[in-house]
């Protein structure tokens, strides 16, 4: 009884925001967290092998968040086990890397993975990393990126966890949109809100609509 | 409840975790922490602001004449004042009926603002002045003008007015004040009027004493916008919001009260009323004003004296009075009031202007002075102060945020258990390796494999590791695989191990040999509140004819290890030999039908033959060990037998590979339903041939007769009919779970008890016997 009411408690003073990072092996998700979580970068890669969260807080003007963030491994093989963390994420951040054309098609795969497993109302961001890189190696254009985003009608960004480019404004924009939709599923009355998109270079015009 | 219960359960109330207490605790250490770190995230700027007082002794200006104003307002060529404060008493006659009535004061209220107005955004200067508010109380009267560019930094805008005139409250004495955020400052402006005549110190004294204490700012209704709460109001109980209300909530904060002296500055105007010292004589005062010693006056003006002595604006500044004397004069003219009808008063610095800074280096008195005005009995005073604002840089106060922050959430992250995975790897004599890999190398039918795994607390908590079942799936593993502990508990710095096992026995073997199922597996070692690992543990199984069908193990050519080993090749492998072309396998040794037997039978047995008809204790006696495996290796590799191996392990292989058959070389169907007694031993036995699948019969047929040769020799091998006919209960019937597990799913009729199946088997037992002993085929 004790513990019902502390979970209650706990949900409606601090938002807590379950994220999920996914995407193809190497295209810099922990890197994403690492930056996001603690200012920091290693450039040297070091496969996640198996699942981990960080807690970091974001205190909006009129609520404090706290985002869980569950960084997955993206190897082939523990595909299906890491579909079993999809039901329980809030906002899932789908990783590409601009200089693999591999980890770019395979978005619609994991959008799939996204559909089948996740819940029908999580919020989706697409993520270009890696966008410090020198032109001659991308393999992945920014309108390339954007349009597919169109396509699924979420919000895009081209990020890098290096130089520490829109991170930020990448997982604020998300945490931010759940945050609204979270206090709109609480006031059914408040009629379809409109959300304002943050600041941020090349993010797409289209936007989620719930 | 008993009473005990309802004790325990108010207990448990009491000591309940409340998140929301956590929650404000902790906003309020951020909030210490951003305050202390101020300095990096707040710029100066530095603005003028002008204070004028003025008792105009209920006069209003002309409008023609309202440019004289400029005099007042505007003293300097230099930059334009950021502020006016513009204080004003005694714009009405401070009668019964203007004390009572706010009507007339209203009036002239808005007279004095709408003059102001005029003349601060007079055409010919570009700056426009808008107005922050007005403020008055009967005579009093204070109106705060800002320039333009600075309107949208000025918030929180408050007012206040307290009246200490007669009985101690009326409005013909007392201050009003405004406070306001200016950029990130607080700035508060009172206009006082204080008691009046010459003797009346203690009660100017305790005028401001009362206003000081009076004034508490709580009206809204002046400031355009609704404060917003400092913390979230969430699912915050009434208790907890109680023991926090002083950071929970602004609003009570105010009623509690936001005092004058909260502020960063306080700027003090008005007609404080104070005189000269009486022991200065009204002629004396007159002569050292035409001897202009101003010095002298000064000493005994009553406000510094008081101050030195500390009884008033304690705290506060001003700046030295190097002009006359403002008060009292013939309206009109820039003459003492002298005229013999009139009182004679001595003149004194009534009205006055008065600063007080937190940080006293933040204001500098530009100016002091009076204008000329003519207007009333007194003359108008001006200040111009510079003044330093706080101006916090939006962007470099979040990143200071944002770094208190992070070291929040390090804080919390680290509360999270962590611990480093080794593995042991058996190839380079247990030099660590950090992977997640567990590989089992090549894995044998019935060989034991050992690996280990050292798990170390990395974390300053306790780590509970357990193993957990994948999604949808009911066990933490494979069934060829055992963990050793499945959970357990570190301290920190403490190191555990966890055993990972692998036996291929004849329950895991079939699907292993038939490309089923394969030496690989993930598990997921689940760190509570922590991180899942995903280790992958595997192995190369080496395919053995150990734990296969007879068909599968009749239809191989070649050495079982080499066949092709995914699931979709093993059916194509099997439907291109079950066609006409069976495999060609030695004969027989044995008479009758010319018929396939399973060639790994076939070399045990012909192996016997050849050299352990006459072993002592045949059947009986254990091999060894190695020997055991070293010929299981070389019947699945095709390899030949070692010449010298030991004729007990020969017959132990063979044993162990008839009870390892996925099915068993008699089908349970077979066995007998009823009691056999002579009468019908032999029609059954005769059915039960006829009954028998064709490889099954061979089978039977090959080592009967194998055992029949056997018994040949049992004055040497020590064997008799009946130890035989109990290894052959042992070893073709169905002898392990697996073989009755298959079999009592698919029994027809009532469940049959294991009485009965004790029956069934001492019925075979007397059928073996039968064989054994008669020449049938």
């Amino acid at each position: 009884m004790a513990n019902r009411g502390k979970q209650a408690a706990q949900s409606k003073y601090d938002h807590l925001i379950k994220l999920l990072l996914i995407g193809d092996s190497g295209v810099g998700k922990s890197c994403l967290l690492l930056r996001y979580s603690e200012d920091s970068f290693t450039p040297s890669f070091i496969t996640t092998i198996g699942i981990d969260f960080k807690i970091k807080s974001l205190p909006l003007e009129d609520k404090k968040l706290k985002l869980q963030i569950w960084d997955t491994a993206g190897q082939e093989r523990f595909r299906t086990i890491t579909t079993a963390y999809y039901r329980g994420a809030m906002g899932i951040l789908l990783v590409y890397d601009v200089t693999d054309e591999r980890s770019f098609a395979n978005v619609k795969n994991w959008m799939r993975q996204i559909e089948q497993h996740a819940s029908e109302s999580v919020n989706k961001i697409l993520i270009g990393n890696k966008c410090d890189v020198d032109p001659a190696d991308r393999r992945v254009s920014l309108e390339q990126g954007r349009k597919l985003a169109e396509e699924y009608g979420i919000i895009f960004f081209e990020t890098s966890a290096k130089e520490n480019v829109n991170v930020d404004e990448a997982f604020y924009t998300v945490a931010r949109d759940i945050a609204l939709r979270i206090d709109n599923e609480v006031d059914l009355t408040a009629s379809g809100k409109n959300v304002k998109i943050g600041p941020g270079v090349g993010r797409a015009g289209g936007k989620e609509c719930c | 409840m008993t009473s005990l219960q309802t004790a325990a359960a108010e207990m448990e109330k009491d000591v309940e975790f409340d998140p929301a207490a956590v929650s404000i605790i902790r906003q309020h250490w951020i909030d210490r922490q951003l305050k202390k770190r101020e300095l990096e995230f707040t710029e100066y700027r530095t603005v003028t602001v002008f204070c004028g007082t003025y008792n105009v002794n209920a006069k209003i200006i002309a409008d023609e004449e309202v440019q004289r104003l400029e005099e007042w307002l505007f003293p300097d060529a230099g930059e334009l004042a950021d502020i006016f404060a513009v204080g004003f008493q005694e714009v009405v006659d401070l009668n019964a009926v203007n004390v009572a009535m706010d009507g007339k004061s209203q009036q002239r209220a808005q007279a004095w603002q709408d003059k102001l107005d005029a003349v601060l955004n007079n055409k010919r200067r570009e700056e426009r002045y808008v107005l922050v508010a007005e403020r008055h109380l009967v005579g009093i009267l204070l109106l705060v003008f800002v320039k333009g560019v600075h309107s949208k930094k000025v918030r929180e805008v408050y007012g206040a007015s307290v009246g200490v005139g007669l009985m101690g409250m009326a409005g013909n004495k007392g201050g009003v004040s405004m406070r306001l955020k200016f950029y990130d400052s607080y700035l508060c402006f009172v206009c006082a009027h204080l008691a009046a005549h010459r003797e009346n110190v203690e009660g100017r004294n305790s005028d401001f004493t009362n206003i000081l204490q009076k004034t508490i700012f709580v009206d809204k209704a002046l400031s355009g916008e609704a404060d917003t709460p400092v913390t979230g109001q969430g699912d915050v109980t009434e208790e907890t919001r109680k023991y926090f209300s002083e950071v929970l909530d602004v609003e009570s904060t105010l009623q509690t009260g936001i005092s004058i002296l909260d502020h960063d500055v306080v700027f003090f105007m008005g007609d404080l009323n104070y005189r000269l010292d009486e022991s200065v004589d009204t002629e004396e005062c007159f002569a050292k004003l035409k001897a202009h010693d101003l010095d002298f006056l000064q000493r005994y003006d009553q406000l510094n004296m008081e101050r030195i002595q500390g009884r008033v604006f304690s705290g506060f500044s001003e700046s030295p009075l190097n002009f006359l004397p403002t008060y009292k004069y013939q309206p009109g003219t820039s003459s003492y009031e002298r005229r013999p009808e009139k009182k004679l008063r001595c003149p004194a610095w009534c009205d006055r202007i008065l600063w007080r800074a937190k940080e006293p280096e933040q204001v500098r008195c530009l100016s002091y002075r009076r204008a000329e005005l003519g207007l009333s009995d007194h003359k108008p005073v001006a200040a111009q102060l510079l003044t330093k604002v706080r101006m916090v840089v939006k962007a470099q106060r979040q990143e200071v945020a944002a770094e208190i922050h992070r070291l929040l959430d390090k804080v919390e992250n680290d509360q999270h258990p962590k611990v480093t995975l080794e593995v042991f790897d058996n190839s380079t004599l247990g030099s660590p390796r950090p992977l997640n890999t567990i590989d089992f190398g090549l894995v044998r039918y019935g060989v034991e494999c050992r690996q280990a795994l050292t798990i170390t607390n990395v974390s300053n908590v306790a780590a509970h590791f357990r193993f957990v079942p994948k999604l949808e799936e009911e066990t933490i593993c494979k069934s060829w695989l055992s963990i050793q502990p499945r959970f357990g508990m570190l301290l920190p710095n403490e190191v555990g191990q966890i055993n990972f096992k692998i036996l291929i026995d004849l329950k895991t073997a079939k699907m292993l040999n038939t490309g089923r199922d394969l030496l690989d597996d993930i598990l997921i070692l689940r760190l509570e509140n922590g991180q899942d690992f995903f280790l992958s543990v595997g192995g190369t199984y080496a395919r053995s004819a150990f734990g296969m069908d007879l068909e599968d193990l009749a239809s191989c050519h070649g050495p079982v290890r080499f066949l092709p080993l995914t699931a979709a090749k093993w059916s194509q492998f099997q439907s291109s030999t079950s066609t006409a072309d069976k495999p060609h396998l030695p004969p027989t040794s044995v008479g009758g039908p010319t018929l396939s037997v399973p060639k790994e039978l076939w070399r045990l047995v012909d192996a016997l033959y050849r050299r352990g008809l006459t072993e002592k204790d045949l059947f009986i006696q254990p091999g060894v060990l190695t020997e055991v495996e070293g010929v299981r290796e070389a019947l699945d590799t095709g390899e030949e037998l070692e010449e010298n191996v030991s004729v007990h392990s020969l017959t132990e292989v063979l044993l162990s590979f008839l009870t390892s058959l996925a099915s068993p070389v008699i089908p349970r169907n077979l066995l007998p339903s009823v009691e056999i007694d002579a009468q019908i031993l032999r029609p059954w036995t005769r059915r039960f041939l006829e009954q028998l699948p064709p490889l099954n019969y061979n089978i039977f047929v090959y080592l009967v007769s194998f055992f029949r040769e056997v018994l040949k020799y049992h004055e040497s091998n020590r064997l008799n009919t009946e130890k035989l006919a109990t290894i052959c209960s042992k070893t073709l019937l169905p002898c392990n779970e697996l073989h009755w597990g298959d079999s009592v799913e698919v029994a027809s009729g009532p469940a049959v008890g294991k009485g009965e199946e004790h029956q069934r088997l001492q019925s075979m037992q007397v059928i073996f016997h039968y064989f054994l002993t008669t020449s049938v085929f």
